[in-house]
């Protein structure tokens, strides 16, 4: 496993993720996150709005569409 | 639908996690194949586990080329000739001894075409291969901190016999090709990797989540990919094919995965049991890779050509996106653009390239292209257009581009080698008020031609002479950036004669009347391109070469519609240059 230092490995850039690019964030002893690569700042609530509105673009993420209905399309 | 599973496998800290994968497949007894790798090779501990998955579970056994300990990289695809051979040797050496027989399935990211070469010569033992990862490229290299050096952009999305040309260009001559079968990594949502992140959105339930497009709940998009998947038989004469390859390193914590590792587990599950669902319905039959090969030989050639009509399942845009690949291209037609070629990659041209630091294209991989609107602008919507074809219909009030009325793939109607590709009627209004209806098929057979056959309606007609222009506008290369022009030629010929235009950056035009050929040679790549018209109608020709600050060339064809109905048709022809 590469050594991330001081990053926190579950989150994120949520500005580079709408770009699709995945940039790990790192974070600051007061615990707000920053991005290694681009200007982005925010505590992990505020990574997580983003990520929802990441998420909010697939409108179909939650839908079943079987073959038939695919056939239909 | 046939379906092939994949493990790699693992030691350290990945080991459990493989396990893990193997006990899930293993339960839900699906086929697998199970490529060990050379840390697992020279693991004493993994050998006897790895056996009794071959001798308990059934698993066939390949040889991973991932990881290749002692050499430069681990990227077999970018080591001399000479290391590709020693790694080969060594590691099927290896595997030989542990495991009684040479392999007959071999696996890397990508494979070229010394690789696979030396793959030919050094295991007459192979029958399949694992040689491509779906239009991996550009984009994955940004979103991988530009530190991702796999460029599979050209490649066929399924199986194929890879030539000895260029690895990622198919050929059924027999002559041409390598002894073994290719098929790709896993499969890509087929509208979502032309134009983003193919890895995002692929048969791989965790790069879904790390593309967080997973549902909040259960795994409905990985099991619609699998649908949209079984739905390609429809035009594919029975035929479809599915795959799934998940390394164990997405089973434990990882950077680019925010929810739970047994999230992720279940998802993998969920993706499976649906596999095993469909099996049980009599839908799919799920293959070890040689068993595949073996079925493949028999039952895999029964068109030269693929389909795959891409309907887009997750953002909800309608989008339909289709494909169409033969031993002389792969063509994408962009119906949300009017129905303009939106990639187009000239299998016909030849190209010979292999990767590595003794080759002239070094890291690429990638076939090249002639048009790529996503990575090379297409459509005008901020300075000026790119690689793109449309239809531009113009009387004297001005003038509409196709590409901006979104249209539908309607129907794909296959007849022996012939596909037809109907796209639903688009009208476009003019200034002056005539509208025009425009029904474009596209007429795809066995040879190297892509016939563009329109169906004009005229209404509210105005008065002035409707003129329609068939539009090329093209360029080549493997990335976004342009590559050097010059050298490219573009000609004109008439029945007086032939008019030719060197690319030198000047933005020269030539017009003709009484157009037969208009066309591009592009020595770089071997390729010579062709519009001719096909309808017996006269037509103005013109050709183009750009400047540097768009480095382009246009191949274009119009001429005068009757104000009532009409129809057109042009070809599109790719060659070998001469």
């Amino acid at each position: 496993m590469p050594d991330f230092g001081t990053t926190i490995m579950n989150l994120r850039c949520p500005h580079c993720l709408q770009r699709e690019v995945d940039v790990v964030l790192r974070r600051d002893h007061d615990g707000e996150y920053w991005c290694p690569k681009c200007s982005y700042t925010g505590t992990q609530d505020e990574v997580r709005v983003v990520y929802e509105q990441v998420r909010a673009r697939y409108r179909l993420r939650n839908t079943r569409l079987p073959l038939e209905t695919q056939l239909r399309m | 639908m046939e379906v092939t599973v994949f493990h790699r496998s693992e030691t350290g800290a990945k080991f459990h996690a493989f396990l893990d994968q193997q006990e899930i497949v293993h339960n839900l007894g699906l086929a697998l194949t199970l490529f060990v790798t050379a840390d697992s090779l020279f693991d004493l501990a993994s050998i006897p586990i790895i056996r009794r998955f071959r001798d308990h579970d059934g698993d066939e056994l390949g040889l991973s080329l991932h990881s290749l300990p002692g050499f430069p990289t681990d990227f077999i695809w970018l080591l001399s000739p000479e290391q590709k051979r020693e790694a080969i040797r060594t590691l099927a050496g290896s595997f030989r001894e542990q495991f009684g027989s040479f392999p007959q399935t071999v696996a890397a990211y990508h494979m070229d075409a010394t690789t696979m070469t030396i793959l030919a010569e050094e295991l007459p033992s192979v029958t399949a291969v694992v040689a491509g990862c779906f239009e991996e490229g550009v984009r994955v290299f940004h979103g991988c901190n530009h530190s991702w050096y796999l460029f599979n952009e050209g490649m066929p999305w399924w199986p194929w016999w890879p030539s000895r040309d260029h690895a990622l260009s198919p050929t059924s001559v027999s002559e041409r090709r390598f002894p073994f079968l290719a098929v790709p990594h896993l499969v890509r949502d087929m509208v979502l990797s032309y134009e983003g992140r193919n890895d995002y959105y692929a048969s791989h339930p965790a790069n879904v989540v790390r593309g967080m497009a997973h549902g909040d709940t259960g795994s409905p998009y990985d099991l619609n990919l699998i649908d949209q998947y079984r739905m390609q038989e429809a035009w594919n004469d029975g035929y479809s094919f599915y795959s799934v390859f998940v390394g164990s390193q997405w089973m434990i914590p990882n950077p680019n995965i925010e929810i739970p590792v047994g999230d992720i587990r279940q998802r993998y599950i969920d993706q499976l049991t649906y596999l095993v669902q469909l099996r049980t319905q009599g839908d799919l039959t799920d293959h070890r890779l040689s068993e595949f090969a073996r079925w493949y030989r028999t039952n895999g050639e029964m068109s030269p050509a693929r389909r795959f009509l891409a309907k887009e399942i997750l953002l909800g845009s309608g989008k339909h996106v289709y494909w169409h690949q033969s031993d002389h291209y792969r063509l994408t037609i962009d119906a949300h653009q009017g129905g303009s070629i939106g990639d187009l990659r000239p299998y016909a041209a030849g190209f010979r390239g292999s990767t590595g630091p003794d080759s002239d294209r070094l890291h690429m991989g990638s076939y090249p292209y002639l048009i790529q609107s996503q990575h090379r602008s297409g459509s005008q919507h901020h300075y000026e257009d790119g690689a793109r074809t449309t239809l531009i219909v113009a009387d004297a009030s001005g003038t509409v581009d196709l590409t901006n009325h979104p249209t539908r793939v309607e129907r794909v109607a296959v007849d022996g080698y012939e596909t037809t590709v109907h796209l639903a009627v688009t009208t476009v209004r003019l200034e002056s008020g005539t509208e025009v209806g425009v029904t474009t098929s596209f007429i795809l057979d066995a040879g190297p031609s892509i016939r563009i056959d329109r169906e004009y309606t005229v209404h509210a007609y105005s008065g002035y002479p409707i003129t329609v222009t068939e539009y090329f506008k093209g360029t080549y290369g493997w990335t976004e950036y342009p590559e050097d022009l010059r050298g490219v030629l573009v000609g004109l010929i008439t029945r007086d004669g032939v008019e030719t235009i060197p690319f030198l950056y000047d933005g020269k035009t030539r017009k003709c009347s009484a157009i037969r050929e208009v066309s591009v040679t592009i020595p770089q790549i071997s390729c010579h391109a062709i519009i001719s018209p096909n309808d017996g109608e006269e037509w103005d020709g013109s050709g183009t070469v750009g400047t540097l600050f768009s480095p382009y060339y246009t191949l274009s064809t119009s001429r005068q519609i009757d104000e009532s109905a009409d129809r057109s048709s042009i070809c599109l022809t790719l060659a070998q240059q001469s």
